[in-house]
């Protein structure tokens, strides 16, 4: 394998080849990998800033220019009781807006550096948030081999709530082989659809290029976990990017309220601005599993924690009516939440990010609502993917 | 929605209606004016004017995507009650629609009162409008108006702006301008009349949220250099843990009237 210090991208892809050819032998052979030959990871990031401010935003991050907006970023996560230890990371800021964080560390610390990375405050970068409709066209990009179900009401709720509300505080399921679809189609005939929120889908994908076995998780992170051809799989992260990127700019062009300013003549030849109109209309998500005690539920997922992120105040506006406006803490943008049993709707800012939309959307899907979906009307025109139910 | 509050001249008259409203495929406008009590007459001869007139409200850019004479018009007063009982509109060819909450099965029931109706038959088939229960009418495209059951929102979205701001410059105290243009999008269309009773609630936003130790607390927050989200995210929990305390002794304050407003 030659060494991993590329100096342009066809070095760097070649390396990966390497890396994707031995991983796929070698778990052919042993269903094990060897010490130091982990899989390629690519990290999808949705982002707002500039390749060259991470060095200046991050005091423990290090960039340094490989090839036309490719990036190699060293992330020091060593701390005072840990042996020092710098994982490196290759950027691909060619998009704008989606970046991709190539890598073969170990998974837990690639994974970890990562999320210090995305959460730190006013990082200016965000996760990929896939609803679970994405997820489930993932599956027909490719041969469906295996399935993760991660339900984790826990993380959002109180045990109070769960115990009074819901029937699951945490279902974790993983599957994978010929088995997956039958115990997917099983589980979803009975009541436990509402509960089986998809966290990664496994597929085998064939291209002109070659195959590629890959792992897509639900917050943007793809795994090679074997093939042939690293042009397969280069290809692959820019089809699910264009995917993601078709709903967010579909969300953006129609689920966000402007109030843009008229002008009008007041004399004769004069004009001044004078009056606003309103434009646009609130995303509206319909629940499946229908909430029992609004103010909790919106409090809950309104409290500033991770992965939400969102700050909110809520109050009754009826009987059975809960308003919660608040503040996405990542982005500073504002929102609004209106709530009833078995609805929500989303009013979001002309200039906020669609990213809040699905970040909220699924994140509602995985801690409560595995069935929720967007209300015809909301859901985003001229995307392959559609987000009602 | 075509256009809130806009102000323009019409024939050498000056009018500002709340609202127009115009169905772009039946090239006709609907202006609205909300009243609680008193009509003026100057004012229903302008509106009058106005109807008379539709091309003007395109050609001084109130209206846009219709060919000036191919738009027509109709005026509207609207309100809680009902103006025919107080009012004889009977010379002016104006329709009035009276909005009533909570009948029967409605959640909210809107219907013409006291005339004939619209100029166009669609519009007239159009009422009355009963908006069902569990069809709660949107409330975020207008947030907050400068009346007593609207307290609780103002103080809600004025905290939330206080938070953006903040973050935004990294600095505070903010002026009560600039809150209320951050926590209402329609601040810079709205008559000095209501923009004066706004600042007033602003006001008291602002010596309440001094008083409670509030800008302090986000300034804690905003300098809180701390990695790990963690510390932010207690700080910012803790401030929700305030706000609900803020927001019932502030609604308190907002109550009680000044002197100069007796």
């Amino acid at each position: 394998m030659p060494p991993l210090n590329p100096t342009d991208r066809r070095e760097l892809y070649e390396h990966f080849q390497h890396v994707i050819e031995g991983t796929y032998d070698q778990l052919l052979e042993d269903q094990k990998l060897n010490y130091k030959q982990n899989m390629l990871k690519s990290f999808l990031v949705e982002t707002n800033i500039e390749a060259t401010s991470l060095e200046e935003q991050f005091e423990h991050v290090n960039v340094e220019k490989v090839d036309y907006s490719l990036f190699e970023v060293l992330i020091d996560t060593s701390s005072d009781e840990d042996e020092e230890e710098i994982l490196t990371f290759y950027l691909d800021s060619q998009n704008e807006r989606f970046w991709t964080f190539y890598s073969i560390e170990k998974s837990r610390p690639a994974k970890d550096a990562m999320e210090d990375l995305i959460m730190a405050e006013r990082s200016g970068l965000d996760y990929l948030w896939f609803p679970a409709q994405l997820q489930r066209y993932f599956t027909k990009l490719g041969e469906f081999q295996g399935a993760g179900i991660n339900y984790d009401a826990e993380d959002v709720f109180s045990e109070e709530y769960i115990d009074q509300y819901l029937p699951f505080g945490e279902l974790s399921i993983q599957s994978s082989g010929q088995g997956t679809s039958w115990l997917l189609d099983a589980l979803n005939d009975a009541d436990l659809k509402r509960f089986m929120s998809l966290s990664s889908v496994k597929i085998r994908r064939e291209m002109e290029e070659g195959v590629v076995i890959e792992r897509i998780d639900n917050n943007g992170r793809i795994t090679t976990r074997g093939g042939d051809d690293i042009q397969a799989h280069l290809s692959f992260v820019e089809i699910i990017r264009e995917l993601y990127a078709d709903l967010i700019r579909g969300i953006e062009e129609e689920g966000r309220i402007g109030y843009p300013v008229r002008e009008i003549e007041a004399e004769e030849g004069e004009r001044h601005s004078s009056g606003q109109s309103i434009e646009g209309t609130p995303i509206v998500i319909n629940l499946a599993n229908t909430v029992e005690n609004l103010k909790e539920f919106a409090d809950s997922f309104t409290s500033a924690t991770k992965p939400l992120r969102l700050w909110g105040v809520g109050t009754w506006i009826a009987d059975d009516y809960y308003k919660v406006r608040g503040t996405d803490l990542h982005n500073n943008d504002s929102f609004t939440l209106e709530i009833k049993r078995d609805w929500i709707r989303l009013y979001l800012p002309d200039d906020a990010c669609g990213n809040t939309a699905l970040r909220i959307f699924s994140n509602i899907q995985r801690y409560y609502d595995a069935e929720a979906s967007f209300g015809e009307r909301s859901d985003p025109k001229n995307s392959k993917v559609g987000l009602t139910a | 929605m075509d256009i809130i509050e806009p102000e323009f001249m019409i024939k050498g008259d000056y009018i500002q209606p709340d609202l127009i409203l115009t169905a772009h495929r039946r090239k006709h406008s609907l202006l609205l004016d909300f009243k609680s009590y008193q009509l003026k007459d100057h004012q229903n001869e302008r509106y009058e004017t106005a109807v008379q007139n539709p091309d003007q409200l395109v050609l001084r850019g109130a209206v846009q995507g219709v060919p000036p004479d191919e738009l027509s018009a109709d005026f509207s007063y609207s309100s809680f009650r009902d103006l025919a009982d107080a009012h004889d509109l009977s010379e002016f060819d104006f329709t009035t629609v009276q909005f009533e909450a909570h009948i029967g099965d409605a959640n909210l029931r809107i219907e013409i009162v006291g005339s004939e109706g619209f100029g166009e038959p669609d519009l007239d088939d159009a009422f009355p409008v009963e908006v069902p229960h569990g069809k709660d009418i949107p409330t975020d495209y207008y947030p907050f108006d400068a009346e007593d059951e609207d307290q609780t929102q103002f103080c809600i979205y004025m905290l939330n702006a206080a938070i953006q701001l903040a973050n935004d410059y990294d600095s505070d105290p903010f002026n009560v301008d600039e809150l209320l243009a951050e926590s209402h999008k329609l601040w810079d269309s709205m008559s000095e009349e209501k923009k004066k009773e706004l600042r007033t609630w602003g006001e008291k936003f602002l010596d309440k949220y001094n008083q409670k130790g509030l800008d302090e607390h986000l300034r804690k927050v905003q300098k809180d250099d701390q990695p790990a989200w963690f510390h932010k995210s207690s700080s910012f929990q803790a401030l929700r843990n305030k706000a609900d305390e803020f927001i019932a002794d502030l609604e308190k304050d907002l109550a009680q009237k000044t002197l100069g407003e007796f």
